[in-house]
């Protein structure tokens, strides 16, 4: 059994919505809704999902970029919402963070030596010789040469900008790395480069990663395991082998049909789930997903579904009650 | 052999630059048969967008379309009169924006940009304008379209403003549409959506198709043909299941291993080195040779022409897998 980094209970992220002219809150969008889970050391776990789920406000209020609404965070076997001041700068060393856009996380004014040197002057671990060495080799990790040292980011292609975004994020040697769509921003062929130095550097530096995407063929590449989020909540959680091949939520189901698959000719489209992701303001009854699900049933609009299961969990009503028969919804038509 | 629709000739489109022109678009020729999808596949920089703005003339100082033919049904379009071309554009030939939301005007109703097109080119009356723009709101799956007629885009989600794009570009019956990474903003099952509409649409009204995406499964799907482009130029043409299945130029087969696919696992991914080289300073031989395991002398030099290497294949390489 590996030991577990992070461990998240019932975590919740609610953003108030304020109106009128006293700006009085008015409702809550409740962008995370009491999520569990936990990150085993050496790790990687991905978090997918479509846009509006709730994937990446989880990973910022794991690592306290947002302050959580309610739940615990245990980090290193200590509750990390307690920490504050030093002590929390201090913690915030071992987690660092990866941006999807390469071109908005660097300040276009600061040459590539000050953007990697920054963790160190804020974190006063280096002086300005070593930090020098340390940043020059750093750039050689990542894939770069030492002699960039002084060059501005305009200079550089996305791909390698977001070479230096993850030079700067392994600076202090962090244990936990929140990669937030780090390879959505950019073409394919540099997608793979990216990939495979993030696998090499988890090898290298023995990280763990909270890998945040909504490419679910990214995901089963470099996650050794998947949660699937769904308005705000967490639908299904298991092993990358488990959910690939067998998927139990119906929304996994239907995410992974509809991918589109590479190499096998023009062939009619299924649609696998018809109408929008609703509004997290005002998210559906019972099971948040039931008005897009095919196997509804009518316990599904009326009571919210539970992660069950041991390992591979899901919350579904067909998962509790298998003696129900499924009732297929009328497919909107065309 | 079914007839041609689209035929582009050596197109060629240049942006002025202070360090001398820049080719976006270098001698890029293909046809597409009617009621067929040509994807065009290619990453950004390639010249794909590039290339159906020429078709559609939108392209805007300081680039210019510097050569070539566009015969749009043996037409030569980049011949017309600009008042010719605002005829063709939105009646025969339409297009859809990847973005819907910066394509529609945000402070007028769905309703009146379409009634707008619609009166343009089919010259109809106000009430029978609304009819029919209703008709394709509905053709498109938009429920309840007499009310999203008057519905501003703001007020539709992502998926919906994609369908009120394409119902837009339908409007007018165009013998050619010209799809412009038209999912790319969208999520998969919203994705997934739109493709099963477009296809189930182009079947109803026999189109013609020119698909653009960087997606390799998107295009994979939907295109009957696909167009590799790499720096300004096709590197590969075949039909879709001989390109996936014996792709002949080196770029297009690293592009194939380099994505991470559904259900084949490995450890490391196929990567193609370096990035693709800036427009002003593509080399002079092919523009894939310094990244190219495969480069040779003539490489350097030379840039390989199209040539033909199997039915519905061809190649721009001097030394093909």
């Amino acid at each position: 059994m590996q030991d577990i980094l992070l461990e998240a209970k019932n975590i919740k992220k609610y953003f108030p919505i304020k109106k009128g002219l006293l700006l009085r809150e008015v409702g809550q969008v409740k962008a995370v809704d009491d999520v569990t889970l936990t990150v085993r050391r050496g790790e990687t776990l991905g978090l997918v999902g479509e846009s509006g789920c709730g994937k990446s406000t989880l990973g910022r209020t794991l690592i306290r970029l947002y302050e959580p609404t309610g739940g615990e965070i245990t980090l290193d076997g200590k509750d990390f919402l307690k920490l504050s001041g030093t002590e929390l700068r201090n913690r915030r060393k071992n987690i660092q963070m990866i941006f999807q856009d390469p071109y908005a996380a660097l300040d276009p004014r600061m040459t590539v030596g000050q953007i990697i040197s920054q963790p160190f002057a804020i974190h006063k671990t280096l002086g300005p010789k070593e930090t020098e060495v340390r940043v020059k080799q750093l750039l050689e990790l990542v894939g770069l040469k030492a002699s960039h040292i002084n060059r501005y980011p305009h200079e550089f292609s996305g791909g390698q900008r977001q070479r230096i975004c993850i030079a700067r994020a392994i600076a202090l040697d962090p244990e936990l790395i929140i990669c937030d769509e780090p390879v959505s921003a950019l073409d394919v062929s540099i997608q793979a480069q990216i990939l495979n130095l993030l696998k090499d550097l988890q090898e290298r530096l023995n990280l763990t990663y909270i890998f945040i995407s909504h490419d679910l063929s990214v995901i089963e590449h470099i996650c050794d395991r998947v949660a699937v989020m769904y308005l705000g909540k967490i639908v299904e959680i298991g092993t990358r082998d488990e959910l690939f091949s067998n998927p139990k939520h119906p929304y996994t189901q239907a995410l992974l049909g509809a991918i589109p698959h590479v190499g096998e000719g023009k062939k009619q489209m299924k649609r696998s789930l018809s109408g929008d992701v609703p509004s997290p303001i005002n998210p559906p009854s019972g099971c948040h997903f039931h008005p897009r699900c095919p196997h509804k049933m009518d316990v599904c609009s009326k009571e919210r579904p539970v992660l069950t299961g041991t390992g591979h969990q899901a919350s579904c009503w067909l998962l509790n009650q298998n003696q129900n028969t499924p009732e297929t919804s009328k497919k909107e038509s065309l | 052999m079914s007839d041609v629709v689209l035929s582009v000739r050596n197109l060629e489109t240049t942006f002025k630059s202070k360090l001398g022109p820049i080719r976006a678009v270098n001698k890029v020729s293909y046809d597409i048969h009617k009621g067929q999808t040509l994807g065009i596949v290619g990453e950004s920089g390639c010249g794909k967008s590039v290339t159906s703005f020429s078709i559609m003339r939108l392209i805007e100082p300081p680039g210019k379309v510097a050569g070539g033919e566009v015969l749009l049904k043996g037409r030569d379009l980049l011949k017309l009169s600009d008042r010719d071309m605002e005829d063709v554009r939105g009646g025969e030939m339409a297009i859809i924006f990847q973005e819907p939301m910066t394509a529609l005007n945000p402070v007028l109703t769905i309703g009146f940009q379409m009634d707008e097109q619609i009166k343009r080119h089919m010259k109809l009356p106000a009430k029978e304008a609304k009819d029919r723009a209703i008709e394709m709101l509905s053709l498109v799956g938009i429920p309840s379209p007499a009310e999203r007629y008057s519905a501003y885009p703001h007020q539709l989600s992502g998926g919906m403003r994609q369908r009120a794009m394409i119902a837009m570009a339908l409007s007018c019956n165009p013998s050619f549409l010209i799809a412009d990474e038209p999912t790319t903003a969208l999520d998969v099952t919203i994705q997934a959506q739109i493709l099963e509409l477009f296809q189930n649409i182009q079947e109803k009204l026999h189109m013609t198709v020119q698909f653009i995406t960087h997606d390799l499964g998107v295009i994979s799907e939907i295109s009957d043909n696909v167009l590799v482009m790499y720096g300004g130029q096709a590197c590969e043409k075949a039909s879709t299941i001989e390109l996936f299945r014996n792709p002949r130029h080196p770029y297009t087969a690293a592009l194939i291993e380099s994505r991470p696919r559904l259900g084949h696992r490995s450890n490391r991914l196929k990567t193609i080195e370096g990035s693709v080289p800036a427009p002003m300073d593509l080399p002079a031989g092919c523009p894939f040779q310094n990244r190219c395991p495969r480069a040779k002398s003539e490489c350097l030099n030379l840039k390989p022409p199209m040539t033909k290497i199997g039915p519905d294949h061809e190649v721009a390489c001097f030394n093909p897998l």
